[in-house]
């Protein structure tokens, strides 16, 4: 992913859909309307400021617009504290042909707090998507064999074992 | 042996360079920082004990209050750093709440000197690994001995963390079949 993903392309994840208000993602109008503009309000060629978001607002927006929540993920709109936090709720999304190559390719980020989120994610997917624990568990052994983080390391071992007590 | 026990976001925001990065993962609340810090008393006699107390404590703050089943932590030790407050902690259970303790930090400037001289000091303030399976097998086992808060805590309408959806399945593996 990279840094000059285009504005517009990402602002259309976050056009409400005609049936939306601002109430329907339980927060003030003003603030997304804070957060669209550090998102989007840059030139593709200019480093655009990164989107600061709570974890109880990433929760609901898994919950209730959870393709918004996907493509902030996608678009690389988040620093790695918020991403770390953004993949492992990701996981609860049962769209699993787009949560699991998104959070695969999130075990390659540059930050180990991102990487270790990532494996939270896939854990929990897992456990609400039984059809691709396999699938995971191949990707976090795969981590496993070239992971220099002991944290992620750590992580990605307790995973294993999860993941083999339900496989 | 009596650690202030913290348990962190992710086991690897320690290795961050930046102080500030670290605690946006570690000590977050909403979009700023937390700047009075939820901690742990344990008195243990001896490693062993301090072990099991630190899975005890651990998995009763995550039934209390995490949606999602605990992750492994790696949960430091706090103490001397700021003088803790002994406040009533707000979980499901006595002990862990008998535990609770907070230290409240001056400014966000505070917070991120006590990371600094946390990350200088981590190799003495880490503690041992505690994997998720220990807390499940803990949560497990608190249920089959018929444990009265553990049996409150997962009977509706108190059960609303979904994560221990997976200690009933965990704990149904575990049992055989009976014979009759």
């Amino acid at each position: 992913m990279t840094e000059s993903a285009s504005a517009v392309e990402f602002a259309s994840a976050f056009t409400p859909m005609e049936s939306e208000s601002s109430s329907t993602i339980g927060a003030t109008i003003y603030d997304w309307a804070q957060a669209f503009q550090r998102a989007v309000v840059c030139m593709p060629s200019v480093p655009r400021s990164l989107v600061r978001i709570s974890e109880a607002k990433l929760t609901q927006l898994a919950s209730e617009r959870p393709h918004s929540l996907l493509a902030l993920i996608e678009k690389n709109a988040l620093g790695a504290a918020d991403l770390t936090f953004a993949a492992e709720i990701a996981g609860t999304i049962d769209d699993w042909t787009r949560v699991v190559p998104l959070l695969t390719r999130l075990l390659l980020h540059a930050s180990p707090v991102v990487r270790e989120g990532a494996v939270y994610g896939l854990v929990r997917h897992a456990d609400r998507v039984p059809a691709v624990r396999a699938t995971i568990r191949s990707a976090i052994a795969g981590l496993l064999g070239v992971e220099g983080s002991p944290g992620v390391r750590a992580a990605a071992d307790d995973a294993l074992v999860l993941l083999d007590d339900q496989l | 042996m009596k650690p202030l026990l913290r348990f962190g976001r992710r086991r690897s925001s320690w290795e961050l360079d930046d102080a500030s990065a670290i605690a946006a993962v570690e000590f977050r609340r909403g979009d700023g920082h937390d700047l009075s810090l939820s901690a742990y008393e344990v008195k243990a006699h001896d490693a062993d004990e301090l072990r099991a107390r630190t899975i005890q404590v651990y998995t009763e703050h995550a039934a209390s209050f995490l949606g999602t089943p605990p992750n492994g932590i790696r949960p430091l030790d706090l103490s001397g750093l700021r003088a803790p407050v002994a406040t009533a902690g707000s979980t499901l259970f006595q002990y862990a709440n008998g535990c609770h303790r907070e230290m409240h930090l001056a400014s966000d400037a505070d917070l991120l000197r006590l990371v600094e001289q946390v990350k200088r000091e981590f190799a003495c303030r880490a503690m041992e690994e505690v994997p998720a399976s220990a807390m499940l097998d803990y949560a497990c086992e608190q249920l089959r001995a018929r444990d009265p808060e553990w049996v409150a805590a997962t009977t509706p309408p108190q059960n609303a963390n979904a994560w221990l959806g997976l200690v009933a399945k965990r704990r149904k593996k575990a049992t055989p079949p009976r014979q009759d």
